[in-house]
């Protein structure tokens, strides 16, 4: 899990920073093995952050390079490894090595919560990490260890397979039916030893109707087919009708459910606002003064870390664009919120506690 | 359906393949869709690109997907693989239908293991069913009439790509339907060529006492005149400036009509405008600079006669074109 850390700057640091900051108009996805791949091997680094009097004296093509680069910085600002993370890490690893021998019926997890509560951030980051420890074993770029696909909206079993088969970089013809997808699918993630498929998404699976039905047991054939632990992630998918009927027994015998809720006001909000304010880099930035508003933070955004990343991002990104180069309830202010956030603030409702 | 209905960007397969020394692209074309679990015919044809989705593999688009600098490919791998030829379409008619190329497939899948293992070996050196040939070309094609038996016949693929020689039958590939090669069986090997570009070689099935008997052409036609022996007695080199050459557009039945008579050019070059002249009391049917059909003169000098007053009498009707058109 990358943590945002105080790492010394230098100048392979603002080098790499410089790349990125150039590279920007090349987009890449989650749900191809290119952006997977660039994802895994993605380490930022936080960048120089120069004493306030030589920062004063950069000019020109100096000052555009050091604000470019915070600013680039600040755009993603790294993942903090809240307790609802490491709970999905630890479970799915200790999944993985339980389906390492298993020929069937291998055991799953549905990380489950309402939006902004860190479930997509969840399940890549342990990708990510099984990844890593894969490659660390396994050297080389042959295998594809993860993959990672999002179901799309009014999903048939065929749309499922060429998500799968697009992230492989399959080249799938219109010519090709879905025994051919399938089949290539399958072989290329056994020949390449996939051993975690992460499916986001998963609440656009309604199983009361037929589709849904059918790309719910197109997954169960792929779980079958592919020796590798399948983690599903989505919106409230307990309440959305994923246990329920045959189909729904099933997964409920067989997938463990994490939930991820907001963050109740306790001493979790505030370290994880520690934290975020520590990987700040502005120059003006009184350290602290963000503590002391996690009140304000926890109302403003419900205790949803979304928001709040949202929420801190774009104030700094505010506060670098504008030169005021610090964080206040002034700036904070200035930054909108998504609606749920906002009638949140609004109406004060109390959210349910994070760990029942 | 066709497969222009997904655009997608090219991306490289999540399995890569070693292109292997002097290895022709359909055969690595083949290992590459065979490595990643997909179709041939799909991975041909995703290969070929829009707009048609046809005819031989893009080297640029097959660089792309199998990872590997086009440089590379274009030092690695020996000629394009075969294209169907694309048949223009009549004036005034309806488009013909248009299916992707088909790259030729082992009959089973336990000869698949044996064609890969043996297809850069040399020749005459395996005892592999089939070894595609490489480039460049062996000492038999480069000079064929020093073969052992010195006898070169021409064969027409069949629908099903295949030839008969000597009473057995032999597999050229189906992209090779309608097109005349020349068969050669020096040494116990059947070795089949086109232009002088070597395709198939395979042991020799028939009995070798038939090899005396073949016919050194194989139509059931009366009247025509084996290709070899036609371009003898009357060489092309000057076709293109000769001027009893008329074009003609080959009609449903495979026929043209010349000073009079038809003469029989192929139902594979039906709908095609090909080139026609008689010299030497042999009428020669040629298309795309090559001799396809070779026929003794049925029509009388005075027909011919005639018809060289006004060479090019059927331009005036619908389905005519120009000699270079095609």
């Amino acid at each position: 899990v990358v943590s945002p850390t105080n790492a010394n700057p230098s100048s392979h640091g603002r080098a790499a920073w410089r790349a990125a900051v150039d590279d920007e108009d090349e987009h890449h996805h989650l749900t191809t093995v290119e952006g997977w791949r660039q994802f895994v091997a993605d380490a930022p680094r936080p960048p120089a952050l120069l004493p306030t009097s030589r920062w004063e004296r950069l000019e020109g093509a100096d000052r555009l390079a050091d604000d470019e680069a915070r600013l680039d910085y600040h755009t993603r600002l790294g993942v903090v490894a809240t307790s609802a993370l490491r709970q999905v890490v630890h479970t799915g690893r200790r999944l993985t090595l339980l389906n390492r021998h298993a020929i069937s019926a291998r055991r799953g997890l549905i990380v489950s919560g309402a939006a902004g509560t860190g479930k997509t951030t969840a399940i890549t980051q342990f990708g990510k990490t099984h990844e890593l420890a894969d490659r660390q074993r396994h050297p080389d770029l042959d295998r594809i260890p993860v993959v990672y696909v999002t179901v799309p909206p009014a999903a048939t079993p065929r749309m499922l397979a060429v998500e799968f088969a697009r992230f492989l970089g399959l080249p799938i013809t219109a010519r090709a039916n879905i025994t051919d997808v399938i089949e290539a699918v399958c072989g290329v993630c056994c020949d390449t030893r996939t051993a975690l498929v992460l499916v986001d998404e998963i609440h656009n699976l309604q199983l009361s109707t037929r589709n849904g039905a059918e790309v719910s047991d197109t997954l169960k054939y792929f779980s079958e087919r592919i020796p590798a632990t399948f983690v599903y992630a989505g919106v409230d998918v307990e309440r959305a009708g994923l246990f329920s009927g045959t189909r729904g027994q099933q997964l409920a015998g067989r997938f463990g459910l994490i939930p991820t809720v907001a963050f109740p006001y306790q001493d979790e909000w505030k370290g994880l606002v520690a934290t975020l304010e520590d990987a700040l880099r502005l120059h003006r930035h009184q350290p602290g003064a963000l503590v002391r508003l996690d009140r304000y933070l926890h109302q403003r955004t419900g205790g949803m870390i979304g928001s709040l990343s949202h929420l801190l991002r774009g104030a700094a990104i505010e506060a670098i664009l504008d030169g005021s180069e610090q964080l206040t309830k002034h700036t904070l202010e200035a930054v909108g919120l998504d609606h749920a956030a906002h009638r949140h603030g609004t109406t004060g409702t109390r959210r349910q506690p994070a760990h029942p | 359906m066709s497969p222009r209905a997904i655009p997608e960007a090219l991306r490289p397969l999540p399995i890569r393949v070693r292109p292997r020394p002097a290895e022709t692209v359909a055969s690595y074309v083949v290992r590459l869709a065979r490595a990643n679990h997909l179709q041939p015919s799909h991975l041909h044809a995703y290969l070929c690109g829009p707009p048609d989705w046809f005819g031989a593999a893009d080297l640029g688009r097959l660089a792309v997907l199998c990872g590997r600098p086009l440089s590379v490919l274009q030092r690695a791998l020996t000629g394009p693989a075969p294209a169907r030829q694309p048949t223009p379409e009549p004036v005034g008619g309806p488009p013909r239908p248009q299916t992707p190329a088909r790259t030729p497939k082992p009959r089973h899948t336990t000869d698949l293991a044996a064609t890969i293992r043996h297809d850069t070996q040399p020749l005459g050196t395996s005892a592999a069913p089939a070894i595609p040939t490489s480039q460049p070309a062996p000492a038999w094609v480069a000079s064929p009439m020093a073969a052992s038996n010195g006898r070169i016949v021409d064969r027409k693929v069949t629908s099903t790509g295949v030839i008969s020689y000597a009473g057995a039958n032999y597999s050229v590939g189906r992209a090779f339907t309608g097109q005349m090669v020349q068969v050669t069986c020096p040494d116990g090997m059947v070795q089949i060529s086109r232009g002088g570009e070597p395709l198939r070689a395979w042991s020799r099935r028939h009995p070798p006492a038939k090899d005396a008997a073949i016919r050194p052409d194989r139509s059931h036609h009366r009247g025509e005149v084996a290709i070899d022996q036609a371009c003898r007695l009357a060489p092309l080199d000057d076709l293109v400036a000769d001027p009893r050459v008329v074009h003609r557009l080959v009609d449903p039945t495979g026929s043209v009509s010349f000073a009079g008579c038809y003469y029989l050019a192929g139902h594979a070059l039906t709908g095609q405008v090909v080139g026609v002249r008689c010299a030497g009391g042999i009428v020669q049917v040629v298309h795309g600079g090559e001799l396809v059909r070779a026929w003794r003169q049925r029509h009388t000098p005075q027909q011919e006669q005639r018809m060289l007053q006004r060479p090019n009498i059927q331009q005036r009707t619908a389905n005519a074109r120009p000699l270079t058109s095609p």
